[in-house]
Protein backbone atom coordinates (compact mmCIF):
# COMPACT_ATOMS: atom_id res chain seq x y z
CA UNK A 1 0.00 0.00 0.00
CA UNK A 2 1.08 3.85 -0.97
CA UNK A 3 1.78 5.89 1.83
CA UNK A 4 -0.71 9.03 2.69
CA UNK A 5 -0.07 12.16 1.29
CA UNK A 6 0.63 15.09 3.90
CA UNK A 7 0.31 18.67 3.97
CA UNK A 8 3.43 20.75 5.20
CA UNK A 9 2.82 24.41 6.11
CA UNK A 10 6.56 24.96 6.36
CA UNK A 11 7.25 27.13 3.49
CA UNK A 12 4.05 29.31 3.97
CA UNK A 13 3.68 33.11 5.21
CA UNK A 14 1.45 32.14 8.11
CA UNK A 15 0.79 36.42 8.61
CA UNK A 16 -0.70 36.16 5.55
CA UNK A 17 -2.58 33.40 5.91
CA UNK A 18 -3.65 34.11 9.14
CA UNK A 19 -5.11 38.01 7.43
CA UNK A 20 -7.22 36.37 4.68
CA UNK A 21 -8.81 33.42 6.90
CA UNK A 22 -10.07 36.35 8.99
CA UNK A 23 -11.32 38.88 5.85
CA UNK A 24 -12.48 35.82 3.83
CA UNK A 25 -13.48 32.95 6.16
CA UNK A 26 -15.63 31.45 3.35
CA UNK A 27 -13.81 31.61 1.05
CA UNK A 28 -11.04 30.46 2.91
CA UNK A 29 -12.58 27.02 3.94
CA UNK A 30 -13.75 26.87 0.20
CA UNK A 31 -9.81 26.70 -0.75
CA UNK A 32 -8.85 24.05 1.59
CA UNK A 33 -11.80 21.79 1.18
CA UNK A 34 -11.05 21.86 -2.82
CA UNK A 35 -6.80 21.32 -1.88
CA UNK A 36 -8.58 18.24 0.06
CA UNK A 37 -10.36 17.25 -3.19
CA UNK A 38 -7.36 17.55 -5.14
CA UNK A 39 -5.17 15.45 -2.39
CA UNK A 40 -7.47 12.74 -2.94
CA UNK A 41 -7.49 12.37 -6.19
CA UNK A 42 -4.29 12.07 -5.63
CA UNK A 43 -4.25 9.52 -2.85
CA UNK A 44 -6.66 7.36 -5.14
CA UNK A 45 -3.50 6.90 -7.56
CA UNK A 46 -3.94 9.79 -10.20
CA UNK A 47 -1.25 11.76 -11.24
CA UNK A 48 -0.49 15.66 -11.15
CA UNK A 49 -1.81 17.37 -14.08
CA UNK A 50 -3.27 13.78 -15.17
CA UNK A 51 -6.48 14.76 -14.62
CA UNK A 52 -9.13 18.19 -15.49
CA UNK A 53 -11.08 19.90 -12.48
CA UNK A 54 -12.16 23.15 -13.07
CA UNK A 55 -10.42 24.88 -9.93
CA UNK A 56 -7.29 23.20 -10.08
CA UNK A 57 -4.63 24.35 -12.44
CA UNK A 58 -1.05 25.03 -13.10
CA UNK A 59 1.16 28.08 -12.90
CA UNK A 60 4.01 26.51 -14.23
CA UNK A 61 7.87 25.42 -12.27
CA UNK A 62 6.06 23.03 -10.66
CA UNK A 63 3.39 25.12 -8.74
CA UNK A 64 -0.18 24.21 -8.65
CA UNK A 65 -2.92 26.97 -8.22
CA UNK A 66 -6.26 26.17 -6.39
CA UNK A 67 -9.77 27.93 -6.86
CA UNK A 68 -12.37 28.18 -3.99
CA UNK A 69 -16.15 27.30 -4.91
CA UNK A 70 -19.60 26.66 -4.21
CA UNK A 71 -19.52 30.38 -2.42
CA UNK A 72 -22.11 32.68 -3.22
CA UNK A 73 -20.64 36.54 -4.45
CA UNK A 74 -17.09 35.13 -3.45
CA UNK A 75 -13.74 37.22 -4.18
CA UNK A 76 -12.22 35.24 -6.21
CA UNK A 77 -9.15 33.53 -4.43
CA UNK A 78 -6.20 30.99 -4.98
CA UNK A 79 -4.26 28.91 -2.57
CA UNK A 80 -0.94 28.00 -4.52
CA UNK A 81 1.13 24.85 -3.82
CA UNK A 82 3.70 22.45 -4.99
CA UNK A 83 3.53 18.79 -4.52
CA UNK A 84 6.82 16.77 -3.70
CA UNK A 85 5.86 13.79 -5.10
CA UNK A 86 8.49 11.31 -4.53
CA UNK A 87 7.86 11.60 -0.69
CA UNK A 88 3.87 12.64 -1.55
CA UNK A 89 4.02 15.68 0.47
CA UNK A 90 1.61 18.80 -0.46
CA UNK A 91 3.26 22.03 0.51
CA UNK A 92 0.94 24.95 1.38
CA UNK A 93 3.09 28.45 -0.52
CA UNK A 94 0.29 30.99 -0.57
CA UNK A 95 -3.11 32.52 -0.51
CA UNK A 96 -4.50 35.41 -1.80
CA UNK A 97 -7.07 36.93 -4.62
CA UNK A 98 -6.91 37.97 -8.24
CA UNK A 99 -5.79 41.35 -7.68
CA UNK A 100 -2.54 40.32 -6.32
CA UNK A 101 -2.41 36.82 -8.17
CA UNK A 102 0.93 38.08 -10.51
CA UNK A 103 2.49 38.78 -6.62
CA UNK A 104 1.17 35.76 -5.03
CA UNK A 105 2.39 33.28 -8.04
CA UNK A 106 6.40 34.68 -8.05
CA UNK A 107 6.17 34.14 -4.48
CA UNK A 108 4.66 30.54 -4.22
CA UNK A 109 7.57 29.90 -7.47
CA UNK A 110 10.23 31.85 -5.34
CA UNK A 111 9.27 29.04 -2.49
CA UNK A 112 8.89 26.21 -4.72
CA UNK A 113 12.62 26.54 -5.85
CA UNK A 114 13.73 26.65 -2.08
CA UNK A 115 11.46 23.57 -1.67
CA UNK A 116 13.54 21.99 -4.81
CA UNK A 117 16.97 22.85 -3.74
CA UNK A 118 16.58 22.01 0.08
CA UNK A 119 14.91 17.96 -1.72
CA UNK A 120 18.01 17.97 -4.13
CA UNK A 121 20.31 18.72 -1.50
CA UNK A 122 18.82 15.61 1.00
CA UNK A 123 18.95 13.48 -1.93
CA UNK A 124 23.02 14.43 -2.83
CA UNK A 125 23.29 13.56 1.39
CA UNK A 126 21.59 10.04 0.92
CA UNK A 127 24.20 9.27 -2.09
CA UNK A 128 27.00 10.34 -0.19
CA UNK B 1 7.13 23.91 15.73
CA UNK B 2 4.98 21.10 13.52
CA UNK B 3 4.25 22.66 10.21
CA UNK B 4 3.01 18.59 8.81
CA UNK B 5 -0.54 17.51 8.81
CA UNK B 6 -2.77 14.55 7.31
CA UNK B 7 -5.53 16.38 6.63
CA UNK B 8 -6.24 20.03 4.57
CA UNK B 9 -8.54 21.22 7.36
CA UNK B 10 -5.59 20.85 10.23
CA UNK B 11 -3.26 22.49 8.03
CA UNK B 12 -5.54 25.66 7.41
CA UNK B 13 -6.34 26.15 10.85
CA UNK B 14 -3.00 26.25 11.59
CA UNK B 15 -2.25 28.76 9.44
CA UNK B 16 -4.96 30.64 10.43
CA UNK B 17 -3.74 30.35 13.89
CA UNK B 18 -7.64 29.49 14.89
CA UNK B 19 -8.60 25.70 15.63
CA UNK B 20 -12.09 26.43 14.56
CA UNK B 21 -10.86 26.20 11.26
CA UNK B 22 -10.32 23.17 11.21
CA UNK B 23 -13.86 21.75 12.25
CA UNK B 24 -15.14 24.42 9.51
CA UNK B 25 -13.40 23.35 7.21
CA UNK B 26 -14.46 19.32 7.37
CA UNK B 27 -17.86 20.64 7.41
CA UNK B 28 -17.26 22.51 4.13
CA UNK B 29 -15.35 19.23 2.79
CA UNK B 30 -19.32 17.22 4.46
CA UNK B 31 -21.44 19.62 2.18
CA UNK B 32 -19.62 19.48 -0.72
CA UNK B 33 -19.11 15.28 -0.84
CA UNK B 34 -21.71 14.49 -3.27
CA UNK B 35 -20.04 16.79 -5.97
CA UNK B 36 -17.03 15.41 -4.72
CA UNK B 37 -18.10 12.10 -5.33
CA UNK B 38 -18.92 12.58 -8.78
CA UNK B 39 -15.33 14.49 -10.05
CA UNK B 40 -13.78 11.92 -8.17
CA UNK B 41 -16.10 9.06 -10.83
CA UNK B 42 -15.67 11.26 -13.65
CA UNK B 43 -11.65 11.49 -13.18
CA UNK B 44 -11.14 7.52 -12.20
CA UNK B 45 -12.76 6.89 -15.51
CA UNK B 46 -10.51 9.24 -17.52
CA UNK B 47 -13.34 11.30 -18.98
CA UNK B 48 -13.44 15.49 -19.36
CA UNK B 49 -15.84 17.80 -19.02
CA UNK B 50 -16.68 18.13 -22.64
CA UNK B 51 -17.13 14.20 -22.51
CA UNK B 52 -19.83 14.43 -19.91
CA UNK B 53 -21.43 17.14 -21.66
CA UNK B 54 -21.17 15.82 -24.74
CA UNK B 55 -23.60 12.49 -23.39
CA UNK B 56 -25.63 14.75 -21.60
CA UNK B 57 -26.42 17.07 -24.72
CA UNK B 58 -25.26 20.19 -22.66
CA UNK B 59 -22.79 23.02 -22.85
CA UNK B 60 -19.42 21.71 -20.92
CA UNK B 61 -19.87 24.90 -18.67
CA UNK B 62 -23.05 23.40 -17.17
CA UNK B 63 -20.59 20.76 -16.12
CA UNK B 64 -18.45 23.34 -14.84
CA UNK B 65 -20.82 24.87 -12.44
CA UNK B 66 -22.20 21.30 -11.60
CA UNK B 67 -18.38 20.38 -10.56
CA UNK B 68 -17.85 24.17 -8.82
CA UNK B 69 -21.05 24.14 -7.04
CA UNK B 70 -21.75 22.58 -3.67
CA UNK B 71 -24.56 19.24 -2.87
CA UNK B 72 -27.41 22.19 -1.98
CA UNK B 73 -26.71 23.65 -5.26
CA UNK B 74 -27.19 20.40 -7.49
CA UNK B 75 -30.48 19.19 -9.08
CA UNK B 76 -31.52 16.03 -8.91
CA UNK B 77 -31.38 16.08 -12.91
CA UNK B 78 -27.80 17.05 -12.94
CA UNK B 79 -27.30 14.06 -10.28
CA UNK B 80 -28.85 11.50 -12.43
CA UNK B 81 -27.43 12.98 -16.10
CA UNK B 82 -23.90 13.11 -14.71
CA UNK B 83 -24.48 9.41 -13.42
CA UNK B 84 -25.69 8.12 -16.79
CA UNK B 85 -22.82 9.74 -18.71
CA UNK B 86 -20.70 7.83 -16.34
CA UNK B 87 -22.64 4.37 -17.38
CA UNK B 88 -23.22 4.15 -13.35
CA UNK B 89 -25.97 2.97 -12.03
CA UNK B 90 -27.44 5.01 -8.79
CA UNK B 91 -28.37 3.25 -5.38
CA UNK B 92 -30.02 5.76 -2.68
CA UNK B 93 -29.81 4.10 0.35
CA UNK B 94 -32.20 5.38 3.58
CA UNK B 95 -30.33 5.35 6.82
CA UNK B 96 -31.62 6.20 9.85
CA UNK B 97 -29.30 7.23 11.98
CA UNK B 98 -31.19 7.04 15.37
CA UNK B 99 -30.15 3.73 15.28
CA UNK B 100 -26.95 2.16 17.11
CA UNK B 101 -24.11 1.39 15.13
CA UNK B 102 -24.64 -2.11 15.50
CA UNK B 103 -28.10 -2.17 14.00
CA UNK B 104 -26.78 -0.14 11.00
CA UNK B 105 -24.14 -2.82 10.10
CA UNK B 106 -26.59 -5.81 11.11
CA UNK B 107 -28.60 -3.69 7.65
CA UNK B 108 -25.77 -3.54 5.54
CA UNK B 109 -25.17 -7.05 6.40
CA UNK B 110 -28.16 -8.21 5.24
CA UNK B 111 -27.90 -6.26 2.10
CA UNK B 112 -24.60 -7.64 0.96
CA UNK B 113 -26.22 -11.27 1.97
CA UNK B 114 -28.86 -10.57 -0.40
CA UNK B 115 -26.28 -9.67 -3.40
CA UNK B 116 -24.21 -12.27 -2.64
CA UNK B 117 -27.19 -14.72 -2.52
CA UNK B 118 -28.24 -13.20 -6.16
CA UNK B 119 -24.57 -13.58 -7.56
CA UNK B 120 -24.73 -17.09 -6.37
CA UNK B 121 -28.03 -17.90 -7.84
CA UNK B 122 -26.89 -16.25 -11.12
CA UNK B 123 -23.56 -18.63 -10.87
CA UNK B 124 -25.54 -21.97 -10.30
CA UNK B 125 -27.66 -21.54 -13.16
CA UNK B 126 -25.37 -20.65 -15.71
CA UNK B 127 -22.66 -23.89 -14.81
CA UNK B 128 -19.47 -24.38 -13.16
CA UNK B 129 -17.84 -24.13 -16.56
CA UNK B 130 -18.61 -20.27 -17.63
CA UNK B 131 -16.55 -17.42 -17.11
CA UNK B 132 -19.36 -15.67 -15.53
CA UNK B 133 -20.07 -18.49 -12.64
CA UNK B 134 -15.77 -18.43 -12.62
CA UNK B 135 -15.70 -14.67 -12.09
CA UNK B 136 -18.27 -14.55 -9.33
CA UNK B 137 -15.80 -17.31 -8.07
CA UNK B 138 -13.08 -14.91 -7.68
CA UNK B 139 -15.37 -12.01 -6.59
CA UNK B 140 -16.40 -14.23 -3.79
CA UNK B 141 -12.75 -14.93 -2.80
CA UNK B 142 -12.04 -11.22 -3.20
CA UNK B 143 -15.16 -10.21 -1.11
CA UNK B 144 -13.92 -12.66 2.17
CA UNK B 145 -10.40 -11.55 1.93
CA UNK B 146 -11.55 -7.52 1.50
CA UNK B 147 -13.41 -8.22 4.67
CA UNK B 148 -11.43 -9.64 6.77
CA UNK B 149 -8.39 -7.40 6.31
CA UNK B 150 -10.75 -4.54 6.87
CA UNK B 151 -12.06 -6.70 9.80
CA UNK B 152 -8.58 -6.82 11.53
CA UNK B 153 -7.81 -3.63 10.95
CA UNK B 154 -10.81 -1.86 12.87
CA UNK B 155 -10.51 -5.35 15.58
CA UNK B 156 -7.14 -4.13 16.34
CA UNK B 157 -8.78 -0.62 17.33
CA UNK B 158 -10.98 -2.02 19.84
CA UNK B 159 -9.45 -1.63 23.70
CA UNK B 160 -8.50 -4.45 25.48
CA UNK B 161 -11.09 -7.12 26.02
CA UNK B 162 -9.30 -9.39 28.39
CA UNK B 163 -7.04 -8.19 31.03
CA UNK B 164 -4.97 -10.60 33.50
CA UNK B 165 -4.11 -8.96 36.78
CA UNK B 166 -0.72 -8.96 38.01
CA UNK B 167 0.12 -11.31 40.70
CA UNK B 168 2.25 -10.49 43.69
CA UNK B 169 5.94 -10.99 43.12
CA UNK B 170 6.31 -14.72 45.02
CA UNK B 171 3.50 -15.98 42.45
CA UNK B 172 5.67 -14.61 39.80
CA UNK B 173 8.82 -16.60 40.49
CA UNK B 174 10.19 -17.96 37.27
CA UNK B 175 10.09 -21.76 36.87
CA UNK B 176 13.16 -23.91 36.24
CA UNK B 177 13.50 -22.82 32.94
CA UNK B 178 14.00 -19.17 33.49
CA UNK B 179 10.42 -18.91 32.10
CA UNK B 180 8.20 -16.50 33.77
CA UNK B 181 4.50 -18.21 33.82
CA UNK B 182 2.73 -15.79 35.18
CA UNK B 183 3.91 -12.63 33.88
CA UNK B 184 1.17 -9.81 34.20
CA UNK B 185 -0.14 -9.74 30.67
CA UNK B 186 -2.65 -7.55 28.26
CA UNK B 187 -4.58 -9.11 25.71
CA UNK B 188 -6.05 -7.19 23.36
CA UNK B 189 -7.46 -7.88 20.40
CA UNK B 190 -8.45 -11.40 21.13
Amino acid sequence: MEAEWHYDNAYANARKFKKFAGNHPREYESLFANLEKIVRLLQGGQKIGGFQVGFFRSEGEGVYRVGQTGVPGAKESRLYIYFYEQDRICYVLNIGDKDSQSDDINEAKQAASQIKAATTQKKDEHKI
Amino acid sequence: MNTKFKTAAAAAAHLADDPSVEQRVKEEICRNSVVTTLIEMRVEKGLTQEQIAQSMECDASVISRIESGNDRQLKWADITGYCNALKLGMNIMFVDNSLPAAARIHQCVLKIHEDLEMLAKLATEVGTEDTIAQEINRFYREVLFNFLIRFKKNHDLLPATVKVPARSTAETEPDEKGDDKNSPCELTGV
